[in-house]
């Protein structure tokens, strides 16, 4: 389907097996690792999903926080004034950030580069502004305190965090698996032809305007999941997640992973993590040393953290 | 006729890039257009196509109204263009060019295999002779196969009508006899083309009609015979001093 | 809702005063994108790093933070210009290379990563320069109080503040209108290779283009400082405001930028007063995204897609 090939689902596989069993026992570390791992891991589907915006379609995206703030709160407000189960919210959620995509997706489909980034910038802080001011809704700048913890199954407690490391770990691995089998589809080849040139892409009878928004619908459904998952993990949301710093955050883990990749995303959410958590004791030197990072893989390294591990990996083969 | 084109008319602010020209292609055909830069050639190129709404004027493809039509419209009917200045996807493989084209005309969820695309889209690359290329990006074609792919990725389309634009530019002798030799192929097996060209030898050597566009108007058509010893073009590409040489 | 005429006055010069000022921070940003064609995200920075400048001008030499500002101003253009040769020269030497659509893209991405780097660099060096505390930079203007018949008050720090904000506006504009050099931008920004041919050196060009784009934000940042707090993250609070007059005034149109400075400027003041202030914020970029989606061009045409 969607000219995925057997072989294709073979080859992918065996990574996330991989990936699986050294991730499996994460937990025995200690309630401080696997607390940043699940972050970690909200953050690299997030990141990723940015990346088949970023990477694959060549859509510059300012306000992908916006997206996941959308999720979160989708979620958290159904939970906390209608009931709504969160496995069913965080669901809904991820929709809503679709819906979000679409508002923002559509008017700008003719917008390029700084225009479309500049835009996207304007709707991140709409939202964030929206989360502020709408008090009613959203309790404003305090945030929302107590959010309902994902339900129970049997004799699970998703309270604590070893249980909610697993149901992370599955989501991340299963969105990252579907997130990388679409970029090795058609509709992966097609988003890239939009990416490498849109006039010619129109001119061999690519759906350009199509082929873009649903680039939108599926980064924001993912963006959105994870911000359900994050606001259920933390039981508290504030408008702060949604802010330009935020989204620049995860712009630059897909970046600096090395965007185009869907891969480096998921390093550049892992690096840029541990690197705020190992810097944390330089405290005032902290964004320094982070900025400093930036400016010189950016200058040397354009191709990103996923460039630097295949550059080390050919010299090891050599 | 496989084209019309009926009185079109397209402006930019003040100035009249194409004056009301019409004319007509038929089936199976090589048709050229000629003129000195700036004739209007290609803003023409750019209404037929769909890259621009003109003014006013009609195209019809094969009987059907298409003026204003979409790009990717018009490459599903069977009308597809290449650049002048060669847009292939760069950071994509030679065999995902191609595949791109066959994903967006036959259908990217169902309507071919995946093994049926790569099948044709390999018949088409050996078609232009790059199959042994398959495999690398497309950023490290040299120049003159980039302009095969580029003519390889819009015959995936199965177009009953090609529409280049100037395939031969600045490509050296011998690369050019590679893509006129394709062009001619493509003529044979029964696909109508219509070539805008600066160089006079590959025009009067592949096209069987040629119109001549100077200052966005139609100053002559006919065999390339007729048009080599009309006066009025070649006043007009005096006045330009156009290289007639090759 | 009753809102009074005084009310709706006050407002309404409120409005043109802040203006000003965006006027002056978005035609910098607006220079930068029309002669490099590039988006400096760290654009806020400079006007932080110009009102910082402005306070350790005063407490070290001493003087009135109006007349110091425009030197910190210089100081912070000479930064602009080492950032320039250090950071973004190879850019550019790249982005003529470049070939293929996708390519400018990646050229456009690696560049506000960097400005994103340099942004995120700054704030922290300003933290740790001097301190997460917002200061006020001492002026006597700020307590001269102008009355104006009918209840009206602003301090003369305000007045003066607006009058630099013009006088730089109105002689960047003769800069490059009637100087060589001036010209010799405005060149540049229309048709690179073509000034090139015609003599020009582009880089020089980029490197007065830089200078201006970061004096003018610095000076803004220095002329504000009196009258409002000065903090590290004062520049992220600006940057976004910037983007939106830009693109409302139309990217690389200099006088796109300070009509719809001004623009936002009393869109924001009246929005305040209408909308209730919490809403103040969004007004700005409501417009903008208005003026993107039907006009991208901006308001006055001329700006790049």
């Amino acid at each position: 389907m969607l000219g995925i090939t057997k072989d294709v689902v073979t080859e992918i596989s065996k990574y996330y097996l991989i990936a699986l069993i050294l991730l499996i026992p994460v937990p025995l570390a200690g309630d401080y690792i696997t607390h940043v791992t699940i972050l970690v891991m909200l953050y690299a589907v997030t990141a990723a999903s940015l990346d088949i915006l970023v990477g694959y379609t060549g859509r510059l995206s300012l306000g992908h926080a916006a997206f996941f703030a959308v999720g979160a709160y989708t979620s958290t407000l159904l939970a906390m004034n209608w009931g709504v189960s969160p496995w069913i919210g965080i669901f809904i959620g991820g929709l809503m950030a679709s819906v979000f995509g679409l508002i923002l997706g559509v008017p700008s489909l003719k917008l390029r580069g700084p225009y479309l980034a500049i835009s996207s910038l304007g709707f991140g802080v709409i939202v964030w502004l929206m989360l502020i001011n709408l008090d009613w809704l959203t309790r404003g700048p305090l945030g929302i305190p107590g959010i309902p913890p994902l339900p129970r199954i049997g004799p699970i407690d998703f309270r604590s965090k070893v249980a909610f490391y697993y149901v992370a770990l599955a989501f991340t691995l299963i969105s990252i698996f579907l997130l990388h089998l679409l970029t090795k589809s058609r509709i992966g080849k097609i988003l890239m032809s939009i990416r490498e040139d849109e006039d010619a892409a129109l001119s061999v009878g690519v759906d350009v305007p199509l082929f873009k928004v649903y680039a939108f619908l599926i980064a924001t459904f993912f963006a959105g999941i994870s911000g359900g998952l994050y606001a259920h993990y933390l039981r508290y949301i504030s408008p702060e997640i949604s802010t330009l710093g935020e989204s620049i955050y995860i712009l630059s883990m897909t970046i600096i992973g090395g965007f185009g990749t869907l891969i480096g995303p998921v390093m550049g959410a892992a690096v840029l993590s541990l690197l705020q958590e190992l810097l944390r004791s330089y405290l005032e030197y902290r964004y320094l040393i982070y900025g400093m990072l930036i400016i010189l893989v950016m200058k040397f390294f354009p191709s990103g953290i996923y460039g630097i591990v295949q550059f080390i990996l050919r010299k090891v083969r050599e | 006729m496989i084209l019309e084109v009926e009185g079109v008319v397209k402006r930019f602010g003040g100035l009249v890039a194409v004056d009301d020209v019409s004319f007509s292609v038929k089936e199976g055909e090589i048709f050229g257009i000629i003129g000195p830069n700036g004739a209007g050639k290609t803003t023409l190129f750019n209404v037929i196509t769909g890259f621009y709404k003109p003014d006013s004027g009609r195209v019809r493809f094969q009987g059907k109204d298409i003026t204003g039509m979409r790009p990717n419209k018009l490459a599903k009917l069977g009308l597809t263009r290449t650049w002048q200045i060669v847009k292939p996807f760069l950071g994509m493989s030679v065999l995902d060019n191609v595949l791109v084209s066959i994903y967006a005309t036959k259908g990217v969820i169902s309507g071919i295999s995946e093994k049926a695309a790569v099948e044709k889209a390999e018949e088409i690359l050996e078609f232009a002779g790059l199959l042994h290329r398959k495999d690398i990006l497309a950023e490290a074609l040299p120049h003159g196969e980039r302009k095969r792919l580029e003519i390889a990725r819009a015959l995936a389309t199965e177009p009953k009508l090609l529409m280049l634009d100037e395939p031969a530019g600045g490509l050296t002798p011998t690369e050019m006899d590679e893509v006129m030799e394709v062009v001619r192929r493509v003529r044979e097996s029964g696909v109508a083309v219509v070539i805008i060209e600066h160089n006079m030898r590959v025009i009067m050597n592949v096209c069987e009609r040629i119109m001549v566009l100077n200052f966005g108007r139609k100053i002559a058509e006919g065999s390339p015979e007729e048009i080599s010893r009309n006066e009025e073009v070649i006043k007009a590409y005096l006045g330009e001093r156009f290289h007639v040489r090759s | 809702m009753v809102i009074q005429p005084m009310e709706l006055l006050e407002q309404i010069l409120f409005g043109l005063m802040i203006g000003g000022i965006y006027g002056v921070i978005g035609v910098g940003l607006t220079m930068i994108f029309g002669v490099m064609r590039l988006s400096n995200f760290a654009h806020g920075e400079f006007y932080m790093l110009g009102a910082y400048f402005t306070y350790t001008f005063v407490t070290l030499i001493g003087g009135d933070p109006f007349i110091l500002a425009p030197l910190a101003a210089i100081a912070v253009g000479a930064v602009g210009i080492a950032i320039n040769k250090l950071l973004f020269k190879s850019l550019y030497e790249e982005l003529k290379e470049a070939k293929g659509a996708a390519a400018f893209y990646f050229q456009d991405l690696k560049f506000i990563m960097l400005t994103i780097g340099l942004s995120i660099l700054f704030v922290d060096l300003a933290l740790v320069l001097w301190g997460p505390i917002p200061i006020s930079i001492p002026s006597p203007l700020t307590k001269h109080i102008i009355k104006l018949p009918g209840g009206l008050s602003f301090s003369l720090a305000r007045l003066i503040a607006f009058v630099v904000a013009i006088a730089t506006l109105v002689g960047l504009y003769a800069f490059l209108k009637f100087t060589k050099t001036g010209r010799a931008i405005r060149a540049t920004a229309q048709n690179p290779s073509a000034a090139m041919l015609v003599g020009v050196n582009i880089y020089r060009i980029y490197d007065i283009t830089m200078f201006l784009s970061t004096g003018l934000a610095a000076l803004a940042g220095g002329i504000l400082g009196p009258i409002y707090n000065v903090y590290p993250t004062m520049g992220l609070d600006v940057v976004a405001k910037a983007f939106v007059v830009v693109i409302t005034g139309g990217m690389g149109n200099v006088i796109g930028s300070i009509l719809a400075g001004f623009l936002i400027g009393l869109a924001e003041s009246l929005g305040g007063l209408f909308l209730g202030t919490e809403y103040k914020q969004v007004v700005a970029f409501v417009i903008m995204i208005i003026v993107l989606w039907v006009r991208p061009e901006g308001i006055l045409g001329g700006g790049r897609k």
